[in-house]
């Protein structure tokens, strides 16, 4: 997988996965935003957001998860994070968004919320 | 640069390697106290530059002669270590005190290069790692906030210098764009608030004014913008 490439995959009917790459910043901030509407407008209730290769995350990759938040949730679903390495959660931690984003420390812990069990 | 110093290839084609080998052998010919392999070029680690370190410690090893990695990035360090090689190399850091600066193209692909050589003097001079991913991050946001807002071309240079404070690092990057001064821009104050009404945009200067602990924009007569930033967590 390279730097800055998303994988998108299904895992149930209500929820999708997207695994980030080692960056989310202004080159592929657009992508994340194509692929979380894509998501909901098919239907999908809960994006999944695996941060574990995650290595640098910008203000444009935080706006694109940000930007759906809402959407997701008026559609009783939800975007969650998972994965995330302490410098991420620092920089979500400074713009005093760790209580608004729904983060997990595991993908599944993730799922469960999803509704998924192994 | 000594004359006992090498520069290590990041490019590990068959001619670098070559090249670079030729060289280990002529500094090796004169017998120095010491030989300093300097891997601040290396930006992707992989395991044929593992390889390759590994022969050189291997001639030096066989002459009798120490070697020392100067300014390896962490991804290496933390790879020599997985593999169980670290002990073998002793490490060198640039000196705290020393100043930094580039100058880089006004483009996204050309800043993130400029920030990862950026994380590597950081990691030279040991800034601690959280306070290491904050300035990263100040880095990119200011960098992007000129390459986008001053109507630079991407053959326009940014200048960007470092300096060791008592009591943390100050930033400055100058250029000749449009003025657009992060200390003038309002940021967010409740990010929440934005989610809510969906609003993506003004991230990066809330990011900027959060991690930075001073800022001073100043535009010169000569049309030259100053940016300087301070941040502070008790120095090097």
């Amino acid at each position: 997988m390279n730097d800055l490439e998303l994988k998108k995959m299904r895992l149930s009917d209500d929820t999708v996965l997207i695994e980030l790459g080692k960056i989310l910043d202004n080159s592929n901030a657009h992508k994340m935003v194509a692929a979380i509407n894509t998501a909901l407008e098919e239907g999908y209730k809960y994006v999944v957001i695996d941060m574990s290769l995650l290595e640098f995350l910008s203000s444009a990759g935080i706006g694109s998860i940000l930007g759906n938040i809402e959407s997701a949730r008026e559609g009783a679903g939800d975007i969650i994070l998972c994965n995330a390495s302490p410098a991420i959660l620092h920089i979500i931690d400074v713009l005093d968004l760790s209580d608004y984003l729904t983060i997990r420390s595991s993908r599944e812990e993730a799922n469960t919320i999803c509704g998924i069990t192994s | 640069m000594s004359d006992s110093e090498i520069v290590f290839p990041d490019d590990i084609s068959d001619i670098r390697w070559n090249e670079f080998n030729a060289r280990v052998d002529t500094v090796l010919k004169k017998e120095p106290a010491i030989i300093t392999i300097d891997c601040s070029n290396l930006v992707h680690v992989v395991s044929k530059h593992i390889e390759l370190l590994w022969i050189t410690y291997d001639s030096c090893k066989n002459e009798s002669i120490p070697l020392q990695l100067k300014s390896p990035s962490r991804s290496l360090l933390r790879l020599l270590k997985l593999l169980d090689l670290a002990d073998f190399f002793s490490i060198v850091s640039a000196e705290a005190g020393n100043n930094y600066s580039d100058h880089f193209n006004a483009s996204n692909d050309n800043t993130a290069t400029a920030m990862e050589q950026f994380c590597r003097y950081m990691t030279g001079i040991n800034v601690p790692e959280i306070v290491e991913f904050e300035l990263k991050t100040l880095f990119y946001e200011v960098a992007m906030n000129i390459v986008q807002h001053s109507g630079l071309e991407p053959t326009d240079i940014i200048d960007f210098s470092a300096k060791p404070i008592r009591t943390g690092m100050m930033l400055t990057f100058k250029d000749n764009g449009e003025p657009f001064d992060p200390t003038d821009n309002v940021p967010l104050e409740d990010l929440r608030e934005a989610a809510r009404n969906k609003q993506q945009r003004g991230l990066g200067i809330t990011i900027i004014n959060r991690i930075a602990d001073k800022m001073k924009h100043e535009r010169k007569t000569n049309g030259l913008n100053i940016l300087t930033i301070e941040k502070y967590w008790g120095g090097i």
